[in-house]
């Protein structure tokens, strides 16, 4: 890895984010022309789809026209490019209303979701360190916990907890997302811990190792030596140089969780974009789904971009845009 | 899509993909996660364990008609959600259907698809990821933006994309996953492949005039096995969780056949009238397996990074 002058220059920095924009723009085209084109190929046509069996040859022939279904696929795939760009994601066919008044309303309710979920993985970082720094039963019994956590799907976490806490000790509500921000907070805590659970495993593993990695290094025997408080050397010292791997994968997993929403989300009765998406692949709403998936693979992508960042402000000896050779 | 980022795995090589600098720290932490990790782990007792669990699943599956006591698909209402007893051990689900029974069943689609995803994976990733190492140039910069392009895709959507157009079933997922995990086994496969490619016997043979692919297919490519079969054997765990996510979401194995993660949807609503046996113990069915999967794997490649100097 050759990293030349300082880290973060200016121009470095705006060179590596405009790198990876256009990147991102290029993945985005290519995600696009595949969404469109697997759609494309679904066998029937999808005028009737949308105007149901009983529909008249004229209506058809209007839809047709409509949505330039009868020219050349390309020109089709322009049109359709078009649209996005203008913001307008077709019409979905479940609900016949325009694909971005039914996703508008669901978005908050998976975003308060999502963040719920990531606030919580961010147990893993307490985990990990609990683990490095005290050795013998914690860290055994960490480790064991989350080898198991890690291997906990979402759906199974979630009947277990509504098992237990839904059911048996009817703490939690089990089904919907309440009203009001305190009944809101108890009905997504159940989906939420479901989404962090194996999450938290894998972030507590990532950490554990990173820590005990800098733990057994000079600079931080010199900083006890000279007589640094423990804690503090844990926390400005270990923990600190460990971030940047600890933020690369918290980022991935927390990106991630936008896909598992769906399986969540499902099994709570969220109507959130994730419940959406199952529902509107069970429908064969084609539209919706097109829609969902460009959007996921935007806040995917992005998310990336944004972790290497970070990680690159966090950690000045990772240069940014450094390619390994 | 959690599966992009389980693969802790992957990067037991030093990766020499295209890649951003803060991917080059988490590369060698993940490496050290691995080997701290199974440190405890490795040859030890949890290993043994966890060999003998999977190979149990592997018999119970090949020999479910023997060992299942009833038919798993024999409805019998007047059982439904029905405790354990001597007629059924575990119990029965909500159309009465012995519980038992359908966690045998149920473990031979539960295997068969990942079994799919992971051999296909694996071929795929090995073709992909020696052809890009060994090719090098503009062979290898269009299959690395491919795979990167992949990347950008969370498997789990990508299956669900696929099951949208083609329907649900067993196929459609299994071979959606398939593509999801190949990036994975390349991106390994390449960065072993360069490293065995810079050691003095590939040159030895190409001075004694061997030919190219057979150096690569005779000689480099069982020195990186080992390390992909133990990737492989990670990724069978993380599979058999996706495709159980699948048919759980109803998009997977079809109703009525037995598969562990339909076992749990359909009994979900039973959790409401307490009755957890029908979802719980598919559930743990999952995790044991999974868990086992995962020490198997990390085990595996301990034993093969401590072998190699």
């Amino acid at each position: 890895m050759a990293a030349s002058g300082p880290a973060l220059g200016t121009r470095a920095a705006v060179l590596f984010v405009g790198r990876r924009l256009a990147s991102l723009v290029l993945t985005l085209l290519a995600t696009s022309f595949l969404v469109f084109g697997a759609v494309h190929l679904t066998p029937g046509d999808p005028a009737r789809a949308m105007l149901g069996p009983h529909a008249t040859p004229a209506a058809i022939a209007a839809i047709h026209a409509q949505y330039h279904l009868d020219d050349p696929f390309l020109v089709q795939y322009a049109h359709w490019l078009g649209g996005l760009s203008r913001g307008d994601f077709g019409r979905s066919i479940q609900f016949r209303q325009d694909v971005t008044s039914v996703l508008a309303p669901r978005i908050a309710v998976t975003g308060e979701l999502v963040a719920y979920a990531a606030a919580l993985t961010m147990l893993g970082v307490l985990l990990g360190v609990a683990a490095a720094v005290r050795p013998g039963v914690v860290d055994t019994g960490i480790v064991v916990s989350t080898t198991v956590a890690t291997a906990m799907p979402s759906f199974v976490v979630a009947i277990l907890l509504v098992a237990i806490f839904g059911v048996k000790l009817g703490w939690l509500p089990v089904v919907g997302v309440g009203d009001g921000p305190v009944s809101r907070l108890a009905h997504l805590t159940m989906p939420a811990v479901a989404l962090a659970v194996s999450l938290v495993g894998l972030l507590a593993r990532v950490t554990r190792a990173g820590v005990l990695d800098q733990l057994g290094r000079e600079h931080v025997e010199v900083a006890r030596a000279r007589g640094v408080p423990w804690l503090r050397v844990v926390r400005r010292h270990a923990l600190r140089n460990a971030l940047g791997p600890i933020l690369t994968v918290g980022g991935t997993l927390v990106a991630g969780i936008l896909v598992t929403t769906s399986i969540v989300e499902t099994a709570f009765g969220i109507h959130g974009l994730g419940e959406l998406l199952v529902k509107s692949v069970a429908q064969k709403d084609l539209p919706v789904v097109q829609a969902l998936a460009l959007l996921t693979v935007v806040v995917f992508v992005v998310m990336n971009l944004v972790i290497d960042v970070v990680a690159a402000l966090v950690d000045p000896r990772v240069a940014l845009g450094v390619r390994v050779a | 899509m959690t599966a992009s980022v389980l693969h802790v795995g992957a990067d037991v090589a030093t990766e020499t993909g295209p890649g951003t600098g803060a991917t080059a720290t988490t590369r060698r932490s993940l490496r050290a996660v691995l080997l701290g990790w199974t440190g405890s782990v490795r040859g030890g007792p949890l290993f043994w364990l966890s060999t003998v669990v999977l190979l149990l699943t592997v018999v119970v599956a090949v020999l479910a008609p023997l060992l299942a006591p009833q038919d798993p698909d024999a409805l019998d209402l007047g059982a439904a959600l029905a405790g354990p007893s001597r007629a059924h051990l575990l119990g029965a689900d909500q159309s009465g259907r012995d519980l038992l029974s359908r966690l045998i069943f149920g473990t031979r689609t539960s295997l068969i698809g990942p079994l799919g995803v992971v051999v296909l994976s694996t071929v795929g990733g090995v073709v992909i990821g020696l052809v890009a190492a060994w090719c090098g140039g503009w062979v290898d910069a269009c299959l690395s933006r491919v795979v990167e392009l992949i990347f950008a895709f969370p498997g789990l959507l990508l299956a669900i994309i696929v099951v949208a157009v083609v329907g649900p079933g067993v196929w459609a997922p299994m071979l959606a996953m398939a593509v999801a995990y190949t990036p994975y086994v390349s991106r390994l496969v390449r960065s072993v492949v360069l490293q065995e490619m810079s050691r003095p016997y590939v040159d030895a043979y190409r001075v004694q005039g061997f030919s190219g692919v057979l150096i690569a297919t005779r000689h480099v490519l069982p020195n990186a096995l080992p390390v992909v079969l133990a990737q492989s054997t990670v990724n069978f765990g993380y599979a058999l969780m996706d495709l159980a996510a699948l048919s759980y979401l109803g998009l997977g194995v079809q109703p009525p056949m037995a598969d562990w993660g339909a076992m749990i949807s359909s009994g979900q609503t039973a959790i409401l009238q307490e009755s957890y046996l029908p979802s719980l113990v598919p559930g743990v069915a999952i995790v044991v397996v999974v868990v086992a999967f995962n020490i198997v794997g990390e085990g595996l490649s301990a034993r093969i990074v401590r072998r190699s100097p």
